[in-house]
């Protein structure tokens, strides 16, 4: 019974470990510029994790597109790990949509809701171009490599993206790829992840296409610019066990025009990587301190662009009534929607001198904004901090090892304290295990009480049962020995046993605590009793049966089983 | 008698020393509100609440030695306290000395009887002995032959959940010392002319494995021993029995 609790323990905890449901949508083209009658594929991707349901989906409106088909495909992965049991299940809905006319068209945004979570994905701008936008390579080919660029004018530092895309009438298998030097670019490669097979149509012709290489450019210098060959080795695959033919695809080169920055307005000692959409943010924390103990001073720009060519406004080197400790550095980048965003961060110790007010200048920080096309300015307010005097007798200051600044701010103090609430946990206290163990003893005391009390009446009970069977046992009564030993497993089991048939008396008994082998002979006991009623047996078997009865009834009142 | 009952509630728990010291923490008078907890530690040592707020209140005034020692003392009276043993892992980590290794690593018993919250295993320490005095007084009441096993079964959870319990108690009350002087040498013998293991900065801590000739030697949480002067060590305030 307890090994069994146990187990449904065991089998429960992990369950209930399991981690929040959380819901992803995101959506995914395989091209962003078709022209009138092409084909493109519009993924939708709804990942679930913690095997919660989909409460309510919104599928995006394609109704700018001709539908040409749409399908359902559903992915289920369970691990563990930390402790949890971890369910994601992604659904993808794959539509192929047709442009039918030229334009500007907007595929509608979507949004999943999973309990309180909701997850929404932005639309999707397709132009849509009369013609094809340009010369597809090997437009009448089988295969060929398509290079894009996602714009052909930037500016010096602006992002252009740069997507490699394999289209196949049959599904390939790409065994290398070989991309041109891109000098004169400073180049963040995206992760693509596995080569994803998507349909489209170019030139009424339907393709399989993959995207093999996508990455952000940052031009270094102006002038006229190029992507050069990008050469990919591709094997048909014909089924499972054939290879079909290799062929070695080559892309044209693509042009690009790159644009000095605008001399106009353009701030002195401007720093050339600053080009984005960027904000300045300074803190000091904390904001009160005293003589000797050191707070930090945290300078983040953040935004889109390329954080590595990003520089941060000139740093403070000394601050009135403090001193200062050499910068730290760090960046960090991320990409979204094939957009490189990130931020570049400076960490500055500053350990007041004196005590009254520490005062840190307001900061500037000027970038050119390539949407809008001019230069802009993001500026920090004055941060005062309040130092009081050192502590008498304090030990702040400095250590061996530097200065002894908090990693955190502590938690603060607790406030409603009771007397009574510092006695900790109950295992603490003798007084506590002194109680049970004279609890036990009590119950030990009295379960030894009540068993004695009992005794008598069932020693008496037990010998008439004994009597009884000795007089059928005499008599040959077999039907007398089975009443006696019904009699004997309802002084055992209770009453009820009597009212129960064969096929139930053996689980009720072990349901009740009888071992095993004890109900099998108890059940067996009684289907011969039964049998011999119709067939009566031999004479040794008939002894047996008196013989097995006797038995039982020692083990049901004797407790010996 | 009524009027009297309705004060003392009221004016029960906050009242004296305890309301003056978080009163003056929350007002920021710091060195008066350390000096209130010292003085309401005096009548309730073993009060995990006052321990945590003056260790936060040192460990804010930048005092690391002292601060640990509270912060210590805090943990250990009260596990479940999760303020205390973030507070701590702040002063741990801002001291000088960092550790370096991770340790022998904890018995088996050691780990299980922390992964449980002191709350939950009061729980289901006295829940096991209660099931022990139904099993026996039920065993008795209602003639069965289960009743034997049901009580044994009874029996061995009592004296795992117990076991943990005392195991737990034993890990909570061994005794523990905090360097807090600023810095002080620690040495591979208990003599003044031992060689020097290492240099330790206010802060450090450990369990203490033996005393000789006035010093300590401790063992710190990565498994290094060493000897430590008693003059610049504190001991963590203990679990009384």
């Amino acid at each position: 019974m307890i090994g069994r609790a146990l187990f449904l323990l065991a089998l429960w905890a992990p369950a209930t470990a399991q981690a929040a449901d959380a819901v992803d949508i995101s959506m995914q083209v395989n091209a962003q510029q078709v022209a009138v009658d092409e084909t493109f594929q519009l993924d939708v991707i709804v990942t679930v994790r913690g095997g919660g349901q989909v409460d309510t989906l919104n599928l995006p409106d394609v109704s700018d597109f001709s539908v040409e088909r749409q399908s359902k495909s559903q992915q289920q992965q369970m691990s563990f790990g930390g402790g949890q049991r971890n369910v994601t299940a992604t659904t993808t809905y794959t539509f192929l949509l047709t442009a039918t006319s030229a334009g500007r068209h907007k595929i509608g945004a979507a949004s999943a809701k999973v309990g309180t979570q909701v997850s929404t994905a932005p639309p999707i701008v397709i132009e849509v171009s009369r013609a094809p936008a340009r010369k597809t390579p090997g437009k009448n080919a089988p295969y060929f490599l398509d290079v894009q660029l996602s714009k052909d004018h930037v500016v010096v530092g602006e992002q252009v993206t740069m997507t490699v895309d394999v289209y196949a009438e049959r599904p390939v298998e790409v065994q290398k790829i070989d991309l041109p030097k891109l000098d004169g670019f400073w180049v963040e490669k995206f992760d693509t992840g596995r080569a994803r097979l998507t349909e489209r149509t170019v030139g009424n012709k339907r393709f399989y296409s993959y995207t093999l290489h996508k990455a952000a450019l940052f031009a270094l210098r102006d002038g006229r610019a190029e992507v050069g060959e990008v050469r990919a080795t591709v094997q048909v695959t014909d089924g499972f066990w054939r290879r079909g033919k290799t062929y070695v695809l080559r892309s044209d080169p693509v042009p690009l025009e790159v644009d000095a920055l605008p001399a106009k307005n353009k701030p002195l000692d401007f720093n050339a990587g600053n080009i984005g959409m960027w904000r300045l943010d300074a803190q000091v924390s904390p904001r009160r301190t005293h003589v000797g103990q050191a707070v930090t001073l945290t300078i983040r720009v953040r935004g889109r662009g390329n954080p590595a060519r990003v520089e941060l406004p000139e740093l403070p080197t000394t601050l009135e009534g403090a001193r200062l400790f050499p910068p730290t550095q760090t960046e960090s980048k991320n990409v979204q929607n094939d957009t490189l965003f990130g931020e570049k961060v400076a960490e500055i110790l500053v350990q007041p001198v004196r005590a009254g007010r520490l005062i840190v200048p307001p900061l500037e920080f000027h970038y050119y904004n390539p949407n809008a096309q001019t230069y802009e300015v993001d500026r920090t307010a004055r941060i005062i901090v309040d130092v009081a005097e050192a502590p008498a007798g304090g030990t702040a200051g400095t250590t061996a090892a530097g200065p002894r600044v908090l990693t955190q701010n502590p938690r603060p103090v607790h406030t409603g304290l009771t007397p009574a609430g510092g006695q900790g946990p109950l295992y603490r206290r003798n007084d506590i295990w002194l109680g049970l163990f004279a609890l036990t003893g009590l119950a030990v005391a009295l379960h030894i009480w009540l068993r004695r009390r009992a005794r008598p009446r069932r020693d008496k009970a037990e010998r008439s049962r004994r009597q009884r069977f000795d007089a059928a046992y005499a008599q040959k009564d077999l039907r007398e020995v089975r009443a006696v030993v019904l009699d004997a497993l309802g002084a055992a089991y209770g009453g009820s046993v009597a009212a129960l048939d064969e096929a139930r008396l053996g689980p009720f008994l072990r349901d009740a605590g009888c071992a095993d082998d004890l109900a099998d002979r108890v059940v067996g006991f009684f289907q011969k009793v039964e049998a011999a009623r119709y067939a009566p047996p031999s004479g040794t078997d008939r002894r047996a049966l008196f013989e097995e009865g006797g038995a039982l009834l020692t083990a049901l009142d004797g407790g010996a089983p | 008698m009524t009027a009297a009952l309705v004060f003392m509630l009221w004016a029960g728990p906050a009242a004296g020393p305890w309301a003056e010291a978080e009163l003056l923490a929350t007002r920021g008078q710091a060195e008066a509100a350390i000096e209130a907890h010292q003085e309401a530690l005096r009548d309730a040592p073993q009060h995990a609440g006052l321990h945590y707020n003056l260790g936060t209140l040192l460990l804010e005034e930048g005092r690391l030695g002292p601060a640990v020692v509270h912060l210590l003392a805090a943990t250990r009276l009260d596990p479940s306290d999760e303020d205390a043993a973030f507070n701590l892992a702040v002063a741990s980590s801002s001291r000088a000395d960092q550790l370096a290794g991770v340790g022998p690593g904890k018995p088996w018993y050691e780990v299980l009887g922390q992964a449980v919250p002191p709350q939950t295993l009061d729980v289901i320490w006295l829940l096991s002995w209660l099931g022990l005095v139904l099993a026996l007084l039920l065993s008795a009441l209602v003639r069965k032959h289960a009743g034997p096993r049901v009580v044994i079964g009874a029996a061995v959870v009592v004296l795992l959940v117990s076991g943990l319990c005392l195991s737990r108690r034993a890990i909570e009350q061994r005794p523990m010392y905090v360097v807090t002087a600023a810095s002080t040498d620690a040495k591979k013998a208990p003599t003044d002319d031992a060689a020097v293991a290492f240099e330790a900065h206010e802060g450090l801590y450990g369990i203490a494995q033996e005393h000789s000739a006035g010093h300590v030697r401790l063992r710190l949480d990565n498994g290094v021993e060493a000897w430590f002067a008693d003059d610049a060590l504190s001991a963590v305030p203990g679990v009384e029995d």
